[in-house]
């Protein structure tokens, strides 16, 4: 082996020893911590004192971008060299997949179920409830039978997004009532990225207040797979996504956190639709989310080059940020 | 309206997931560090401007991990506090 096949083989295993993997599990980890902690926050209305996470969530995402920048120069280093890189292992929603759901019995699913069923209308989720157990001191059946629930927030948004595009709202209200609080609070934390990506298709740009009509109408299209959901819920993301103030009269509850979960799965639906595409579709658009997220990062290491005293290095990161994409 | 033991079960999950995630985080710090010595070793002395680049993300990368940690160590005191007060 000659000492540049050597130092690719090094540098090689370096990028696959690069724990992305443990990142994206601790990233769903908080997702899902985050959810709860939103059903808290609506519960008692006292959004000041709850727990946030949103700062530890922002730095893991950063991190895993600047993993992914430093696997990419890697890669280039290697082809300077000569030598063609092996591709590193996708760290998308397979690998966060693997990751062990704590479904199990907890207080919380009950809460979930009820508003699911809620959403679907009673009779619509009935037929999709037995028991798999002793029933219920009411005599109702204890827990809802899903053979295979999502294992990830991820998971779910497609499954959510194919059986809504497959016009199965019996399947659809199966996913999310089987998919348990943890897992289903996170479709509001891991939709509004991939809607802001297919919103941005949709209209040709990144979506702005005056493409609000055009991305509402588009999203709503599904909205009557959940039939009692209430059309604020979507309405309200619909209008983050395109940065406008959400309309809300000072009186109102706000927008309960289940509602505004399975609202975020119609949406998709309705995105992924209107810029043709289905549901398997949305593992390209989740690359392509986390390829600009490292676009990010590198524009993010490039400003702290500009930062190095060294005149020299100083003069090369400016160049370097000539040659960087526009966009 | 939830009563107040729903509210301390929901906390108690929400830390749950956060003690998991502090755990991934200290175990990928860990593997960040000995991914940053092995490459350091083989790239020892090259100035190409891939490697510094790489060396600067992971670098940062090691950075934002630990500051993630911190912000979730100040959560779980904050949830300590507000379980403690309900």
């Amino acid at each position: 082996m000659s000492l540049v096949q050597d130092l690719a083989d090094q540098i090689r295993v370096a990028r696959e020893e690069l724990p992305v993997a443990q990142v994206a599990a601790a990233a769903e980890r908080l997702r899902m911590a985050g959810g709860l902690l939103a059903w808290v926050m609506h519960s008692t209305g006292e959004s000041g004192r709850v727990p946030q996470l949103g700062v530890a969530s922002e730095r893991l995402d950063a991190a895993a971008g600047l993993m992914r920048a430093a696997q990419d120069a890697l890669e280039a280093y290697t082809l300077a060299l000569g030598i063609a890189a092996d591709s590193v292992p996708a760290s998308g929603p397979l690998v966060v997949a693997a990751i062990p759901n704590p479904r199990g019995p907890s207080q919380l699913a009950g809460w979930w179920v009820a508003r699911v069923r809620e959403l679907a209308g009673r009779d619509a989720l009935d037929d999709l409830l037995t028991s798999s157990g002793p029933a219920g001191r009411d005599g109702k059946p204890s827990r809802v039978s899903t053979s295979d629930p999502a294992g990830s927030s991820t998971e779910l948004l497609q499954r959510i997004a194919g059986a809504t595009l497959d016009g199965m709202p019996a399947r659809l209200h199966r996913e999310l009532a089987g998919a348990g609080p943890a897992i289903g609070l996170g479709l509001a934390a891991v939709a509004p990225p991939l809607l802001r990506c297919l919103a941005a298709d949709l209209v040709g740009h990144p979506p702005r207040l005056e493409d609000l009509a055009r991305v509402r109408r588009a999203a709503l299209a599904h909205v009557a797979m959940l039939p009692n959901l209430p059309i604020e819920a979507a309405q309200e993301v619909v209008a983050r996504i395109c940065h406008a103030v959400p309309q809300r009269t000072g009186d109102k509850e706000p927008t309960h956190p289940v509602d505004a979960a399975a609202a975020a799965g119609l949406l998709v639906a309705g995105l992924l639709s209107a810029t043709n595409r289905d549901a398997a579709d949305l593992t390209v658009v989740v690359e392509e989310e986390q390829r600009r997220r490292t676009a990010l990062a590198e524009a993010t290491i490039k400003r702290a080059a500009l930062r190095i005293g060294d005149p020299s290095r100083r003069r090369s990161a400016i160049d370097a940020l000539g040659d960087a994409p526009v966009g | 309206m939830a009563s107040v033991a729903e509210v301390k079960a929901a906390i108690d999950a929400a830390m749950l997931h956060v003690q998991e995630s502090q755990d991934a985080v200290r175990a990928a710090t860990e593997k960040l560090g000995e991914a940053q010595l092995s490459l350091a070793l083989a790239v020892e002395g090259s100035g190409h401007d891939s490697v510094g680049a790489a060396q600067a993300a992971l670098a940062q990368a090691a950075s934002e991990l630990d500051e993630c940690l911190c912000a979730t160590l100040t959560t779980v005191d904050q949830a300590q506090t507000y379980v403690a007060g309900l």
